[in-house]
């Protein structure tokens, strides 16, 4: 029992004697010999990931963690902006504010949700997924957007679809590689690190190749730019999915 | 000598002192142990969580500063790992037990029907929603504030008391219903 137990105060009397009962079935606490085992082989994790070196990054405070992420994050982009990419200067100035600023807000709410530390709770599972979906949705609403790609040249006549896609899915896909594995290794084991971190890969992809790619075209920005989002995205719940625990 | 608060031996052991870390076990591993096996109803796991809870505050030592609080820190961690296994597991364990509702005053209870009153309750809390089941878990067996609640769980303390009220009042219709 809780005698001094606010709850105690609160609860009808014949539901506070059987929530007791509960409560007296435990074992006495420091009385069990559990502790002493539980101590040594938490003692041996701790030893065996002192060898680690990714463990030792892992151990970062949450702020060194999330700086070196987002480092990542804008050397990627900053090597796209740096090469001189073609479309980014043809790009109206006010819709490419629009557009970097979208996606980076999200790449970054991603990036830092991914790495939250641990003794913070944890996001639910629908708001994790929900951000992931929205990352995707948000390059399917600018793809086909109106003022966004009006300056952007078609993609040449005859060649399909697949054939100018998908140089661009695999491009964005590439930038978004690193960027996963980066905030994978940073991730201390929080439950929603893979999709998260397979959003803030995704978008990052999809901002380089905004700035890289001349070619317009609803067809070519929904395949090419978000479905490369979408295939991060999806693509990782799929595999969660799959590789759930079945008992 | 005076005992080193929570706070103290966290530092000392972000510090690099060895002997701060197994006395915060020792203070904290019962504790976290009981909670963890009331909500799972496996010795085994239990065990695995609590010691993973300790593995993670040790990982996770860099981030504790100046006004951090241990036992929040160690509660949120194992009830986040308990909401992990939940969202695995999906479907828990259920419990049906006969209770004569006629039974005596605890004072004269026998073994017998103690346990089957512990196994009434831990199938009514087996019921309810996670998300009041752990409000129950933290404000009634670990005696924590509604406010405290609410920091582990990341949720408002209205919130909190909401969920602790639908709660309570399910449990007592349970209860009733499992001894009648």
């Amino acid at each position: 029992m809780n005698p001094a137990h606010e709850t105690e105060q609160e609860l009808d009397p014949e539901l506070a004697a059987l929530l007791a009962s509960a409560e007296d079935e435990l074992p006495a606490p420091g009385a069990s010999e559990d502790v002493d085992a539980m101590l040594k082989g938490v003692r041996g994790q701790i030893a065996e990931a002192r060898k680690s070196p990714l463990q030792r990054i892992r151990e970062q405070p949450t702020w060194r963690r999330r700086a070196l992420g987002v480092a990542t994050l804008l050397f990627l982009v900053g090597l796209s902006v740096g090469a001189k990419h073609p479309n980014a200067a043809a790009y109206p100035k006010g819709y490419l504010a629009l557009y970097v600023a979208s996606i980076a807000t999200l790449v970054l709410v991603c990036a830092f949700a991914a790495l939250r530390p641990l003794h913070r709770p944890t996001l639910s599972r629908p708001l994790g997924v929900g951000l992931g979906l929205l990352a995707f949705l948000a390059t399917v609403v600018l793809a086909v957007a109106p003022g966004f790609h009006d300056h952007m040249s078609r993609a040449p006549e005859g060649l399909s679809l697949f054939a100018h896609a998908s140089p661009c899915f695999v491009y964005g896909f590439l930038v978004g590689v690193p960027v996963y594995a980066v905030l994978r290794i940073l991730d201390r084991g929080n439950p929603l690190g893979r999709v998260l971190a397979a959003s803030a890969a995704g978008l990052t992809g999809n901002l380089v190749l905004e700035m890289h790619c001349m070619v317009g075209g609803a067809d070519h920005l929904l395949l090419g730019h978000a479905g490369m989002v979408g295939f991060y995205v999806l693509g990782v719940l799929a595999l969660e999915w799959a590789l759930r625990p079945r008992s | 000598m005076q005992e080193q608060s929570d706070e103290e031996l966290m530092r000392a052991y972000v510090d690099g002192d060895e002997r701060a870390f197994e006395e915060l076990f020792r203070r904290y591993a019962p504790i976290v142990l009981g909670m963890v096996r009331r909500a799972l109803r496996d010795d085994d796991l239990a065990r695995e969580i609590t010691q993973h809870t300790f593995f993670r505050l040790h990982g996770a030592r860099a981030d504790f500063h100046q006004g951090s609080r241990v036992r929040p820190w160690l509660l949120t961690i194992a009830m986040n790992l308990v909401r992990e296994h939940w969202r695995r597991q999906k479907r828990r364990p259920h419990v049906d037990v006969d209770l004569d509702t006629r039974a005596a005053p605890t004072a004269e209870r026998s073994p017998l029907e103690m346990e089957q009153r512990s196994a009434a309750v831990h199938a009514a809390l087996a019921k309810l929603p996670a998300s009041q089941r752990e409000v129950v878990e933290l404000h009634y067996f670990e005696e924590r504030p509604y406010k405290e609640v609410a920091d582990i769980l990341g949720t408002s303390e209205g919130a909190v008391r909401v969920r602790a009220h639908r709660a309570y009042t399910t449990l007592k219709a349970l209860l009733a219903e499992a001894m009648r």
